[in-house]
């Protein structure tokens, strides 16, 4: 191939750079075929690994994405409370109309019945919560004992605090979302509802009182199922188990409250949730259902239930957890 | 007369095929039960044992339905693979509960308990609670429970899961006594070494069907469609090929690093004319050989299995 | 005998057979780049765990290095509480050192370098195994996007790529072992725990599992310390083998050294058709010899200068077939009795079974 360059070049000795380049161009071959396969071999992890405080949000994140993974599990409870949440909202909407404001309803009643409204609601989204509880909550820790999840967490650089952080973070979140968000939705609706700029600020204070018992709610309600998770291995026991203290010690407490007026109410849930609300909005409950609780027995019931929920969960877990790493022998 | 029987015999579960169109006769002696997972190996040792209906045909023990007849349920004793006891009771109170459960008069139950329990080695530890008990232990319990009430049909499914060496080898001995008493024992396994060293005998169950039965080596003669494979291990491979590859009977010779490696479907012909190369040749041979005359490979070229011929 | 191809290329199909004479066998996984420093996998220095009055583990000293090791002993010898110590969960007494890192003390960060295959169910109900696996992954300090590739990766070597998006619950036991194995790769150990990683899988299944084990090493860079009762798993893929008896090891080496080294090619076992006495007798006249084991084996003691060519001849001068010639070995279950210190019954070796039947 280099025979006619050089030829070509020795010809014509004072062909200008042009005649070379093209003879260059005629010289350099025409690119051979190509082909190539690539190594899809193993490449090691060189990376840095995250540091093992950081396991929690894993799980956490891990157990939010599984509760929303359920098909009806989850969703009914959410529903019911957005459904909550729309009724009531409508009822409010419904009651600011003049019409029925000044017809209807005498005076004042639909304003009453308005500010009503939220600490009804409380009522509602407590049974949302435990339906989220029921089916969901009381049983996480007992189904990980049983499908051998110990053993798969445990193995791995995960701690029994980083465990029990993890899954209360989840169950809070998920939690939140009907025991935080539907009294937070709510609350807001009514602000936005109220007929003047004045009445608006003097009913703001009512914003972070709901929150707080919000909060409160949903500390209870994450924290005191998954206690019960913790405790039986068998997840339909732990359910049982959950649902008896609920309802029964609950309904019994609510029994004892009517017949002996005092605080004891405060054992159930429920009452100490309720009564909480309508005694921070200062208001009675219609009937006057129940006895009023006092707001300190019912802080207090709910976050002793919530630390016992929780020290249950981490005696159990701490106690269990390395069941099952090294086999049987 | 045979100690088992089946003819027709097919069991479904709804959709799901237990076994299909099995007809076989057990005579006696040990056989190892072997087949893939799902194949119908418990389903037609459940059969054996009485605790299922077979859905067509019929499957009869000492000729009578074990499902139906609880005299001859008497001379059977089944021993499944996962059992859940009751970890409360000492060794001899499982025993003796299991021994009265199987139709032994109370009177006789724990004389019979404790004479099974010697025979597996117990004695020591019958009066300790089963929960404490190593996978061995519980095995040979088990087996102890099996055997109080005498019967002459053992059904053994998987004996040795999670027993160490030392166990293995015990209960290995004390299943071949039992035998050598007159015992006919079905054994069912996947650890094939195991049923090597316990027997020659073996019945394949495959895709719910009797695929083999009888001696292994017979079996493996059988199969024509793999040929033999001897290996020679020596230092020169290469001269041996050569005097060999002039034998019509060696069908394939393949070089391996230090020997090689040859087919042949006249193993008895072959053989000779390996020693025959090999004294000619003055080949000093390190290593000769058939990878091919076991279970696993017998097993293998059966059921098609996915693991290396 | 093929020597272990200890190459890396993908599908080489090494043939895990039998043993090659590697000498000690102390190459530390030539082949399979560990890059984590130049010191033994695990170092026990003193190791003792007690639980109230009983010794779990006692004054435990080992150097313990390979490519495939297996961890071998009786229940109860203390293996659990070995592999517990090892992963730091548990407080111990002296001095272990796993990849060079003190258990004790750094003990997440070895979890987050070594993989664990255990023997029972693992699961959590209700994902896939691709969901599992990156889950594993991430819960050893992998980034997420890393940990899903490398959870696919994982599976596929598993051998799971049709069903790796169905739930775990619905799978066989022997796709189970399998995710079981994904999950303790999928983070990229340097080590894996694998305790009976066969159990409850039919014959083929286990070959296809001990081939998948065997091939690690070279595949993906990881030493491998095998829990089981099996030994002809131990004998078919592991190059060392660590032996402990109540609380103690009793033995740490290659595998060859356990058995005795290949080199004493003057004591054979040989197999015949039929006849091994009028070979056994045949052999003596020689100067040979021996020992007639049944009507178709013998054990024979060469004399010395004579090779294995004698036999040969000496079988054909009598009319007898040669049908198996090989170095006499010591079973591995044979050396395991050993070194436990009891007597191997005679009944035990499946050795004696395949010579008795072999037609």
């Amino acid at each position: 191939m280099s025979e006619p360059a050089t030829s070509g070049a020795a010809a014509a000795p004072e062909t200008t750079a042009t005649a070379t380049a093209a003879a260059a161009a005629a010289a350099a071959p025409a690119p051979a075929p190509a082909g190539t396969i690539y190594d899809l071999g193993y490449k090691r992890y060189t990376g840095a690994r995250q540091a093992t405080s950081t396991r929690w949000k894993v799980i956490a994140r891990n157990q939010i994405a599984s509760v929303w993974k359920t098909w009806w599990r989850y969703k009914s409870a959410l529903g019911f409370a957005v459904i909550v949440t729309f009724v009531l909202g409508g009822i409010m909407f419904l009651l600011q109309d003049r019409l029925v404001n000044g017809v209807v309803l005498p005076g004042n009643a639909a304003a009453m019945l308005s500010d009503m409204a939220l600490p009804m609601s409380m009522t509602w989204y407590t049974r949302a919560a435990f339906l989220l509880s029921l089916t969901i909550g009381s049983s996480v820790i007992a189904r990980d004992m049983q499908s051998g999840a110990f053993t798969f967490y445990f193995a791995r650089s995960v701690r029994p605090r980083d465990y029990v952080l993890g899954k209360l973070v989840g169950m809070i979140a998920v939690t939140a979302t009907i025991m935080l968000a539907g009294p937070l939705a709510l609350t807001i609706a009514r602000l936005a509802l109220s007929d003047s700029v004045d009445q608006l600020v003097t009913m703001l204070p009512v914003l972070p009182k709901m929150l707080a018992v919000g909060v409160l709610g949903t500390l209870a309600f994450a924290a005191v199922p998954l206690g019960f998770s913790a405790i039986i291995g068998n997840p339909r026991h732990a359910m049982a188990l959950w649902a008896i203290y609920y309802l029964v010690v609950g309904g019994m407490a609510y029994l004892l409250a009517r017949l002996m007026k005092n605080g004891v109410g405060a054992l159930d849930i429920t009452m100490a949730i309720e009564g909480l609300t309508y005694d921070l909005l200062d208001m009675v409950q219609l009937r006057g259902r129940a006895k009023r609780v006092d707001t300190p027995i019912a802080v207090a019931s709910l976050l002793v239930h919530a630390a016992a929920g929780i020290s249950i969960v981490a005696y159990r877990v701490r106690r269990a957890h390395l069941a099952g790493i090294g086999g049987s022998s | 007369m045979s100690v088992v029987a089946a003819l027709g015999c097919s069991k479904w579960y709804g959709h799901v095929l237990g076994v299909s169109d099995i007809s076989w006769r057990l005579r006696g002696g040990i056989v190892g039960l072997l087949g893939p997972n799902g194949a119908g190996k418990s389903t037609l040792m459940k059969m054996m044992a009485g605790l299922l209906r077979p859905s067509r045909g019929s499957l009869t023990v000492f000729g009578q339905n074990p499902f139906d007849d609880v005299a001859v349920r008497r001379r059977i004793g089944y021993a499944p693979e996962h059992e859940k006891t009751w970890d409360e009771l000492t060794a001899l109170e499982l025993v003796t509960a299991m021994t009265r459960l199987a139709g032994v008069p109370p009177a006789r139950a724990r004389a019979a308990a404790e004479a099974a329990i010697e025979q597996m080695g117990m004695t020591g530890a019958m009066h300790r609670r089963v929960r404490g008990f190593s996978k061995g232990m519980r095995q040979r319990t088990k087996l102890a429970t099996v055997i109080a009430h005498d019967p002459d049909l053992l059904l053994l499914d998987e004996p040795l899961t999670g027993v160490d060496p030392m166990a293995r080898i015990d209960i290995v001995d004390r299943i071949r006594a039992l035998g050598e008493r007159g015992k006919t024992i079905v054994v069912s396994s996947h650890v094939l070494y195991e049923i090597e060293a316990l027997t020659s005998e073996i019945v394949v169950i495959y895709r719910g069907q009797v695929l083999a039965e009888g001696n292994i080596y017979e079996i493996r003669r059988l199969i024509d469609r793999h040929p033999h494979r001897i290996r020679i291990e020596c230092d020169r491979p290469r001269a041996v090929a050569v005097a060999l590859s002039a034998s019509e009977h060696v069908s394939r010779i393949v070089f391996e690093r230090g020997g090689l490696l040859l087919e042949t479907r006249d193993p008895d012909r072959c053989y000779d004319e390996i020693a025959a190369a090999v004294i000619a040749g003055g080949v000093t041979v390190t290593e000769l050989g058939s990878p091919d005359n076991n279970l696993g490979a017998v097993f293998d070229y059966l059921t098609g299995g996915g693991g290396r011929p | 005998m093929t020597n272990r191809e200890q190459g890396s290329e993908p599908g080489s199909g090494s043939e895990p057979g039998s043993r090659s004479d590697q000498g000690s066998g102390n190459d530390r996984g030539s082949g399979s780049d560990r890059g984590s420093g130049s010191g033994p996998l695990i170092e026990l220095s003193g190791l003792t765990k007690r639980y109230g009055a009983i010794a779990a583990l006692s004054d435990v000293n080992a150097r313990i290095d390979g490519r495939i090791i297996g961890l071998l002993g009786p229940n109860g010898a203390g293996k659990s509480t070995l592999l517990k110590c090892l992963l730091g969960l548990i407080p111990y007494a002296g001095s272990a050192k796993v990849l060079g890192l003190p258990s004790s003390t750094r003990g997440a960060e070895i979890r987050d370098r070594v993989g664990y295959m255990p023997e029972q169910e693992a699961f959590l109900s209700g994902m896939s195994a691709v969901e599992q696996c990156t889950y594993a992954g991430e819960l050893s300090g992998l980034p997420r996007t890393e940990a899903m590739q490398r959870a696919h990766a994982a599976l596929y070597y598993a051998g799971l790529e049709e069903k790796r998006y169905q739930p775990i619950d619905g799978y066989s036991t022997g796709m189970k072992q399998r995710v079981k194995l994904a999950q303790a790769l999928v983070h990229d150990p340097e080590l894996l725990f694998l305790d009976e990683p066969t159990n409850g899988l039919d014959p083929g299944s286990r070959d296809e599992m001990l081939e998948l084990i065997f091939e690690l090493p070279a595949r993906r860079g990881c030493a491998i310390v095998l829990s089981t009762h099996l030994l002809p798993d131990v004998e078919r893929i592991c190059d060392h083998a660590l032996i402990m008896h109540n609380g103690r090891v009793r033995f740490f080496g290659g595998i060859d050294d356990l058995r005795g080294v290949r080199g004493r090619d003057f004591e054979l076992v040989v197999e015949v058709k039929a006849d091994a006495a009028g070979l056994a007798a045949a052999l003596a006249e020689a100067g040979a010899a021996c020992e007639v084991l049944s009507a178709v084996g013998l054990h024979v003691n060469l004399p010395a200068s004579a090779t294995s060519g004698l036999v040969f001849e000496r079988a054909r001068a009598v009319g007898v077939q040669i049908r198996g010639l090989a170095p006499r070995r010591e079973t591995l279950e044979a050396a395991f009795l050993r070194v436990i210190g009891e007597a191997a019954p005679a009944s035990a070796a499946p050795v004696a079974a395949s010579v008795e039947g072999a037609p």
